[in-house]
């Protein structure tokens, strides 16, 4: 008999390779293998790879070293900032204030954080900061300065709103700068303002105006005199001076006080040697004005 | 008997589980071929399919997935005769059918040619209980059918009831429902041997597959190649293999006789072979390319090279007229024809209605065959061809596949058998009630 064993030219799987491919068939099998083996091969060897700390440590460098290489490409460094709006006392400030070292990354760069270190300084009023072709620009609006505001302290500089900008040893530097004084005088700079603006009488001769109780202003004229204003009215009152100024020249007159603060009842208090002339300069404006 | 009953029933069982999953295998073991399908139960109804080939006459629930043919090994007649190298052969046919429909099959559905199939006609009778018949009376009367004694080494293949009749009714198909009060039944018996059964189970086992139903291939191949009215009012269908011939009658849509005749397409091969001394692949090689059972004055003159590569030109030169290859091949075709005409004889054949005669099978591709056997056989012989089931490749069209493509039909739309009854015999009762006794005597 012939052997039925051994033919090489049997195209018969064997049963091992039947049961193979009919184990590859089961949808479940063929799952596990294609999709479940994988995943738990890579699961374990990235576990196993992953439970040294030196290999953490590696990746972590290189992952650090991959983020700053891409920092610190030119298109993203800065090289500049370019500040605007202030004059150059001011930069010096600015720059402290900001704080970078140049050149940075605009990664490294928190435009937020900048801005509110900027709006700290005494002598900004408001700031815009963005970056643009590798240059940080700050555009600064800058107080300006309104008046000297004279207090226990010492003297400031104070903008219209009564912010104070600065302290000042003298006012040699901006001699144009009104002088006003008082407890509570930096709250009322924009009245102090209008009462400068408004009072031409006077002008060369005024010393300052000082917050009186921290409720109305004293306009402190050269030679001790005074012309006290009442706390409303202002305006009334400042025009009610020009009339009186146009008619008399009051500043002709000799006088310690001029008292307004009753405006039904104006007052003047005499200079001690001229009493006679503004009594008859009185007795006239009673008379034919008022 | 009992047991046999269990095991169809086990197999019943099995077939529903595989057609719940979706996917069963049928496979057809011949003498020459061994084809495998993978068929897939996907529910679509025939309606809702919008193809151009038209009707599927019905079978349109299932689809052929996979597709596999191999040349059979070690099976003679139709039954398996080298055990392991037809279970290679199985083994290579359902793994490439396999692949192909890319699903993994556990059943399968196997038929084959041999065994020696015999059929007898049973009869039984009983009383209906309650004068109406259901499903537990139809029971009763198929099991009190006389079984003959068809010896200890045979199974029964197919137990298919044919005919009912209630007291004056006959001819019915289902009694269930109808009033009466005498039942019988007319029963279509076929046995096979049981080794030729037990060789299949046990080559389907070593393939890890389970065994969901056996059929005989003579039925199967009618079951395709047989249209409705043929199949109503009565053919034979004559389906001619490799080793052998199976024969099988059909009246009122059931199968009412089966037979075989032992010989096939492989024997007019062999008779190639021996009477133009060429080995036997190129005397099939020769039969199919230039066999035939009718002679003309043209094949006189058409010589075919036989040759061979021995060395001798004298041998390898040599060449035969076509007249000569059908002097040759006429003479079996002509035997088997003789051997189907007797076992029709002896079937009763002419006694029905219709005496249509469909030859199917890869032998009966021979061209002339038609003309020959109408000659043998009476005048209504025609060729038949396996219906149209959707996924059928052209190549698997051909009437050698007509008992596959029957065996799918079977696989989807089996008839009733026997086993599909409950068994509701009188030994039941009898075992329950010792059953109780024996309890009672080991326990008081």
């Amino acid at each position: 008999m012939r052997s039925l064993g051994n033919n090489k030219n049997d195209p018969t799987p064997s049963r091992f390779f039947y049961r193979l491919e009919r184990l590859w068939l089961t949808p479940f099998i063929r799952l596990v293998v294609k999709f479940g083996l994988p995943i738990l091969l890579i699961m374990i060897i990235c576990s196993t790879y992953f439970s040294r700390t030196e290999n953490i440590d590696v990746w972590k460098i290189s992952w650090r070293e991959f983020k700053e290489n891409i920092k610190n490409r030119p298109e993203f460094l800065i090289n500049l900032i370019k500040i605007d709006g202030v004059d150059r006392i001011m930069l010096s400030d600015v720059r402290n204030a900001m704080n970078i070292d140049l050149p940075v990354s605009s990664y490294d760069v928190n435009l937020q954080d900048l801005k509110l270190k900027v709006q700290l300084l005494k002598a900004v009023e408001q700031v815009e900061l963005y970056i643009a072709e590798n240059i940080i620009h700050v555009e600064i609006l800058e107080r300006k300065p309104a008046v000297f505001w004279q207090n226990n302290k010492g003297l400031e500089i104070l903008d219209a709103n009564g912010v104070s900008i600065d302290a000042a040893a003298n006012r040699k530097k901006q001699n144009n700068l009104p002088l006003i004084a008082g407890h509570g005088a930096n709250n009322y700079v924009k009245e102090a303002l209008f009462i400068y603006q408004n009072t031409d009488l006077f002008l060369n001769e005024i010393i300052g105006l000082v917050r009186v109780g921290n409720r109305r202003w004293d306009i402190i004229l050269t030679g001790k005199r005074r012309v006290m204003l009442p706390a409303q009215d202002i305006a009334l009152v400042l025009n009610n001076i020009a009339v009186l100024n146009k008619s008399y020249e009051l500043s002709s007159l000799n006088f310690s006080v001029l008292d307004f603060r009753n405006i039904d009842r104006m007052t003047i208090r005499r200079g001690k040697p001229f009493s006679e002339m503004i009594e008859i300069k009185l007795n006239d404006i009673y008379e034919g004005e008022i | 008997m009992t047991n046999l009953y269990e095991t169809q029933r086990a197999m019943r069982q099995a077939r529903k589980i595989a057609i719940q999953r979706g996917v069963i295998a049928v496979l057809d073991v011949g003498t020459s071929k061994v084809a495998c399908f993978v068929l897939k139960f996907d529910g679509v109804k025939p309606r809702e399919l919008e193809d151009s080939v038209g009707s599927m006459v019905g079978q349109a629930d299932f689809r052929i997935i996979g597709v596999s043919t191999i040349k059979s090994r070690g099976v003679k007649f139709g039954d398996i005769d080298i055990i392991r190298e037809t279970e290679r052969a199985i083994r290579t046919a359902v793994q490439a059918a396999q692949k192909m429909a890319g699903v993994r099959v556990d059943h399968i559905i196997a038929c084959f040619s041999g065994g020696r199939p015999r059929s007898y006609g049973l009869s039984g009778s009983s009383v209906t209980q309650n004068g109406m018949v259901d499903t537990r009376d139809i029971a009763n009367v198929l099991g009190s059918c006389e079984v003959p004694q068809y010896g200890s080494n045979r199974d029964a293949l197919h137990a298919h009831p044919v005919n009912f009749s209630l007291d004056n009714k006959n001819g019915l198909l289902d009694p269930s429902g109808q009033i009466g009060k005498n039942l019988s039944v007319d029963m279509h018996l076929l046995t096979v041997d049981s080794s030729s059964i037990e060789a299949i189970l046990h080559c389907v086992k070593r393939c890890d597959l389970e065994l969901a139903g056996i059929a005989s291939s003579a039925y199967v191949s009618a079951i395709s190649s047989l249209v409705e009215d043929e199949q109503e009012i009565g053919a034979a269908c004559v389906d001619m293999g490799g080793g052998t011939t199976g024969v099988s009658v059909f009246l009122k849509k059931h199968m009412v006789y089966g037979d075989f005749v032992k010989m096939g397409g492989d024997h007019i091969t062999s008779d190639i072979s021996h009477g133009l001394q060429i080995p036997i692949n190129l005397a099939e090689r020769i039969k199919n390319l230039n066999g035939g059972v009718l002679a003309t004055g043209m094949d006189d003159r058409e010589s075919i090279q036989i040759g061979g590569d021995t060395g001798d030109w004298e041998h390898d030169k040599r060449s035969v007229t076509r007249s000569e290859l059908i002097g040759i091949i006429r003479p079996r075709v002509e035997e088997i024809l003789e051997g189907v005409r007797e076992t029709l004889l002896s079937a009763g054949f002419e006694f029905l209605p219709s005496q249509r005669i469909v030859l199917t099978g890869g032998a009966s591709q021979i061209p002339g065959l038609d003309q020959l056997a109408a000659k043998i056989l009476g005048q209504q012989v025609r060729m038949g061809r396996p219906l149209r089931v959707r996924g059928l490749p052209q190549a698997a069209s051909a009437p050698g596949f007509s008992a596959v493509v029957g065996l799918a039909l079977f696989a989807a739309y089996p008839q009733d058998e026997w086993w599909d009854f409950e068994l509701t015999n009188k030994n039941y009762a009898e075992r329950s009630i010792k059953r109780m006794t024996k309890w009672l005597r080991e326990n008081w």
